[in-house]
């Protein structure tokens, strides 16, 4: 199962539709807040989620993610600042990968392959 | 040209001018003085000669008198009836005239004289004398009508006197008077008179002899005109023939004859002579006596020099051309002075002038002493803290555009970075959307067709509406002003919107005309209403658009139902890049504030219901 998160309700669609259509299960969410609750409810095999976000941004929920499953596989897409001391925390509890936007699909579906 | 020159210059014709007009009147009053001392030099000599006939008058009148005492009167009558008596009168006073001349016998003189007569001369001489404290009287005797000497009082006489001319012009005329005579006994001259004496009835009966000292006549003259040759007069005393009498000037002259005697015609006159280059003004009164005294016919001259009248004058015309001079070097004085005080100060204006030009306007101005010059300065000092506040001002202002501009330029900074990362959610759907097409290539799967394609239309139009927005922050573009239907440029406004089911918007009925530029007011209708539409979200909602007006401003009110803005975002909800909305560039209201503002007008954001208010003043109206 595959929880993703974007606050862009466009791509969020898009990107669900894509990966519901190449056999994933997909779970979405808009914010931060509501991508942590979907988390600890579905406990999904990898979260793939965007930095910029109302409410609770992609890294805070990174990190609450990981405090509940420290195992956690993310992975998160930024569109173009990065607070860097946060990534720097964030590489060091084992974020799988950064993406940027905008991002071919195949390479999102190469790493959801690689760790699912 | 200075005006120290021109101070110098006009001094100096002022004090030219002075003194050629005092030089004029000076002239006029040379000729005025030269009038006057001549007519009072004719006063003088008319008044002299008259008083002269009153002295002699009264002395012949006091002998008149004495002819007529009784004493006088009988003793002539005594002898005249004596000598009636006698047979050969002629004879019997040749007889005795030649007794007296040849042996200076005088048996009959004796006899014919009377001793008490002769005795009361002798005491009227001696009152006389006493009177006047000087000899009055040199001869006196009287001869009875046949010329035979009668009474003797003082002098030396012949018997007979009837041979002589004064006796027969005394016994014609009544009066007679001689030339100045030399006396030796006096050391003096003498006037010789002959008085007729009558009787009662008027019959001639003898003759009066009487010598005047002539001292005695001039007594008068003299004290007169030793006051008069202080004046620098000099006076003439003149005989009928010409000959000088008296003169104050030179004793010498006595019994000369005066050298203008030629000149002298009629009673009074007045003649100029030249002498040496000077002129004298001579002016003359003849003797015409004093009542029945028919005068002596002498002639009284006063003699004055032209140099002596003007001897004054030509010290005020010295005097004149001293204080001319004087004047002139004053005013030369004056004017370099005053030039000084007036172009230092004027330099010192000059100085602050060319200070406060060169943009100075911290030089310090001080104080003069002169008021006008104070009002200058006075208003130099308002001029430079005038110019000093208008710099001040001029400064803030620039300050406040370079700030305004900076703002700006910020603003348009974080716009293009924030412009940036919104712009990548858009490419990111439409290049997601590719890669869907390209898996679904044979169109397999038609759901595709529902998921993608209009996903890519809406990341399109956000990109354009982006751009959009961003454009019209950035640009500001003159205004094209006309008069345009308020409601048409808002029903426009709605239909260039997506409005959601959910949505309705209510307009006024009655239409109301703007005057502003139609393309700019319709981006502001868009976006409020469009903020309107997002507030209000999935829940359903309504949009009133209101118009009203008082004396001064119309309002155009866009109310909406939607979530309430919180107070905290109500100050800075129309600043740039001020959002709350994931998909808003906070441009919208920005942009609608500056569009707004450009045309004069004004917006405004309240709460309870939440509405925007846009106030449009009248007097901004065509």
């Amino acid at each position: 199962m595959i929880l993703f998160v974007d606050d862009d309700a466009d791509l969020l669609g898009l990107n669900a539709f894509m990966l519901k259509n190449l056999g994933y299960e997909v779970v979405t969410a808009k914010d931060g807040e509501e991508a942590v609750a979907k988390f600890k409810e579905s406990s999904p095999s990898i979260t793939i989620m965007d930095i910029k976000m109302p409410k609770m941004d992609g890294f805070d929920a990174f990190f609450r993610m990981k405090k509940i499953n420290p195992e956690a596989k993310i992975i998160l897409i930024s569109a173009y600042t990065i607070d860097e001391k946060k990534l720097l925390n964030a590489k060091s509890q084992s974020l799988l990968d950064l993406i940027n936007k905008p991002y071919d699909f195949e390479v999102l579906e190469n790493i959801i392959k690689k760790y699912v | 040209m200075k005006i120290s020159y021109l101070i110098i210059i006009g001094l100096a014709t002022l004090l030219f001018i002075y003194t050629v007009s005092s030089f004029v009147i000076l002239n006029i009053n040379i000729q005025e003085m030269k009038t006057s001392e001549i007519s009072k030099n004719f006063a003088l000599s008319s008044i002299i000669i008259q008083d002269l006939d009153k002295f002699v008058k009264k002395r012949i009148d006091d002998f008149s008198q004495i002819s007529q005492t009784q004493e006088v009167q009988q003793t002539l009558h005594l002898s005249n009836q004596e000598f009636e008596q006698l047979l050969d009168i002629e004879g019997f006073l040749s007889e005795q005239d030649r007794l007296e001349k040849e042996f200076k016998y005088t048996p009959f003189i004796e006899r014919t004289n009377n001793i008490d007569l002769s005795n009361e001369l002798k005491e009227i001489i001696e009152f006389y004398k006493n009177v006047y404290e000087h000899n009055v009287i040199d001869e006196l005797f009287i001869t009875n009508q046949f010329g035979a000497n009668v009474a003797l009082g003082v002098g030396t006489s012949d018997y007979r006197q009837d041979d002589e001319e004064w006796w027969q012009d005394t016994k014609k005329d009544g009066l007679y008077i001689d030339k100045p005579v030399y006396n030796q006994n006096l050391d003096s001259y003498i006037i010789p008179i002959g008085l007729k004496i009558t009787d009662d009835t008027g019959n001639f009966i003898g003759v009066l002899r009487v010598s005047l000292n002539l001292e005695d006549i001039l007594k008068d003259l003299k004290d007169n005109s030793e006051i008069i040759s202080n004046e620098n007069k000099d006076v003439y005393l003149l005989d009928d023939s010409g000959t000088i009498v008296y003169s104050n000037k030179d004793e010498d002259l006595f019994y000369d004859k005066y050298e203008n005697f030629e000149l002298i015609t009629g009673e009074t006159g007045s003649f100029d002579i030249v002498e040496d280059e000077m002129t004298q003004f001579v002016t003359y009164s003849t003797s015409t006596g004093y009542r029945e005294f028919s005068g002596f016919g002498w002639i009284l001259v006063i003699e004055q020099d032209e140099l002596s009248i003007l001897e004054n004058v030509s010290d005020i015309q010295r005097e004149l051309v001293l204080i001319t001079l004087f004047s002139i070097f004053a005013a030369v004085i004056i004017g370099i002075i005053i030039t000084y005080l007036i172009s230092k100060p004027l330099n010192k204006i000059t100085e602050i002038a060319s200070h406060l030009s060169k943009g100075d306007l911290t030089y310090k101005l001080e104080r003069s002493r002169f008021s006008e010059f104070q009002i200058i300065l006075d208003s130099f000092k308002n001029a430079t803290h005038n110019i000093q506040q208008l710099i001040e001002a001029e400064k803030d202002l620039a300050e406040s555009k370079a700030k305004v501009k900076n703002e700006r330029l910020t603003a348009i900074g974080e716009l293009s970075s924030s412009l940036a990362h919104d712009l990548k959610n858009p490419l990111a759907v439409i290049k997601t959307s590719i890669e869907a097409i390209k898996m679904n290539f044979k169109n397999v799967n038609p759901q595709f067709q529902q998921e993608v394609f209009p996903r890519m239309d809406s990341a399109i139009s956000r990109m354009t509406h982006q751009i959009n927005d961003v454009l019209n922050y950035v640009r500001i573009t003159p205004t094209n002003l006309q008069n345009h239907s308020l409601l048409e440029i808002i029903d426009f406004s709605i239909k260039s919107l997506k409005i959601p089911t959910n949505v309705k918007i209510f307009t006024p009925s009655k239409d109301i005309s703007v005057y502003c530029d139609r393309e700019k007011i319709e981006i502001v209708f868009i976006n409020l209403i469009l903020n309107s539409i997002q507030s209000i979200d999935e829940t359903s909602g309504n949009i009133i658009i209101s118009f009203s007006e008082d004396l001064s401003n119309k309002f155009v009110e866009i109310q909406n139902d939607g979530e309430e803005i919180p107070d905290e975002n109500l100050k800075r909800i129309f600043l740039p890049l001020f959002t709350t909305k994931m998909k808003g560039t906070g441009l919208g209201l920005s942009i609608c504030k500056n569009i707004v503002e450009q045309h004069g007008w004004s917006i405004k954001v309240q709460n309870k219901p939440t509405r925007f208010i846009v106030k449009i003043p009248k007097d901004k109206e065509n």
